[in-house]
């Protein structure tokens, strides 16, 4: 294999991987409001997620940036939770908005940092780290549009074969992550802070 | 199947924080000394936690020379390369540990230049399932690369 294909292939297996899951509940959170066809505003949520994710992946893994682990934990599950809140809106708002794409952003600045160790472990040797990097970012990008069309898929299933309401499904998906993350908050909380 | 299922939720749910298994394998020919040269880089904690099961007591790695024939032990056991019609022989070489990452050195000595070379690792497989490893060989300053995981612990490398 080539180097691109190698690291492609791994951010597709990074991001795919049920053990890496609380990106999926991040992507859960984000797109229960949007459909296909909105797919301007959600293609462009998910790839500033990616694009974030990757920029704090490198600044963190070359050691430009550390930020203490423990938080970053902690926030992973903050950042889930705060994009379910924003799902309690009203639909409109969150499909017409770039509040939700600049929040993706955000939030993928925080997920990059979680993975500093693996940057050192995987890129930081290479040849060229940035290059390795970018291949890595192209396979997450494109394991996220496969999470996302997935969740797409089940929930066409539900609103159209089933007579869901749509609004029904935004709330349940919603519920769902709001609870894991609140969940995953508790276990995250840093310890000795107070 | 939906109690296993919450369990197994459960348990990513109790383990999320160190989701990723990963180890790095660079392997260089040097056509004039007719030797390999093999570097394994690993995470200090799960080579500890592998040796230690391996061992079947405690290993920590703050100073791995001491720990080196039960290093050797543990990779020429889990590292396996063919080429020329026949198994390479490893050797040991050495071993050093930082608190975060562990570096294994590892030669074959006497290969004759070869067109392909079949690589097997298996490293931690035994107690990390999700460990991957990934494998650079450089060749005549061309790097090719694979990775490694339980379903795929072989690769077959074409120069």
């Amino acid at each position: 294999m080539s180097k691109f294909e190698m690291y492609a292939n791994l951010g597709l297996g990074h991001i795919t991987d049920f053990q890496g899951f609380d990106h999926m509940l991040f992507l859960l959170a984000l797109c229960a409001t949007y459909q296909l066809a909105d797919w301007r505003k959600w293609l462009l949520a998910v790839t500033l997620f990616t694009i974030g994710h990757s920029v704090t992946l490198f600044i963190a893994g070359m050691g430009y940036l550390e930020v203490n682990a423990n938080w970053i934990e902690f926030l992973i599950p903050v950042t889930i939770f705060i994009a379910g809140l924003v799902n309690l809106r009203k639909p409109a708002k969150n499909k017409g908005g770039y509040m939700r794409p600049v929040l993706a952003g955000v939030f993928g600045l925080v997920h990059g940092f979680g993975f500093s160790n693996y940057f050192k472990m995987v890129f930081a040797e290479e040849t060229s780290p940035l290059a390795a990097v970018g291949y890595f970012t192209l396979g997450i990008e494109a394991g996220q549009l496969l999470i996302v069309l997935a969740i797409f898929l089940i929930s066409w299933a539900l609103v159209q074969g089933l007579r869901v309401k749509q609004r029904d499904w935004e709330l349940f998906v919603t519920g769902g992550v709001v609870a894991l993350s609140l969940f995953l908050m508790s276990e995250t909380f840093p310890q000795g802070i107070f | 199947m939906p109690v296993h299922f919450v369990m197994s939720l459960v348990l990513a749910l109790a383990t999320w924080s160190h989701e990723y298994y990963v180890g790095v394998f660079k392997m260089d020919y040097i056509p004039a000394e007719q030797r390999i040269e093999l570097t394994a880089k690993l995470f200090t904690d799960d080579f500890e936690q592998a040796l230690s099961q391996f061992a079947g007591h405690p290993i920590t790695l703050n100073n791995p020379e001491k720990h080196g024939a039960l290093i050797a032990r543990y990779c020429l056991q889990n590292i396996q390369l063919g080429a020329n019609q026949g198994p390479l022989k490893l050797q040991f070489v050495g071993a050093e540990a930082t608190p975060d990452v562990t570096y294994v050195y590892l030669e074959c000595t006497q290969v004759a230049s070869y067109q392909e070379i079949n690589v097997t690792v298996r490293m931690f497989f035994e107690i990390l399932p999700k460990q991957i490893n990934i494998f650079h060989l450089r060749h005549a300053g061309k790097t090719t690369s694979a990775y490694l995981n339980t379903s795929n612990p072989q690769f077959l490398f074409k120069l």
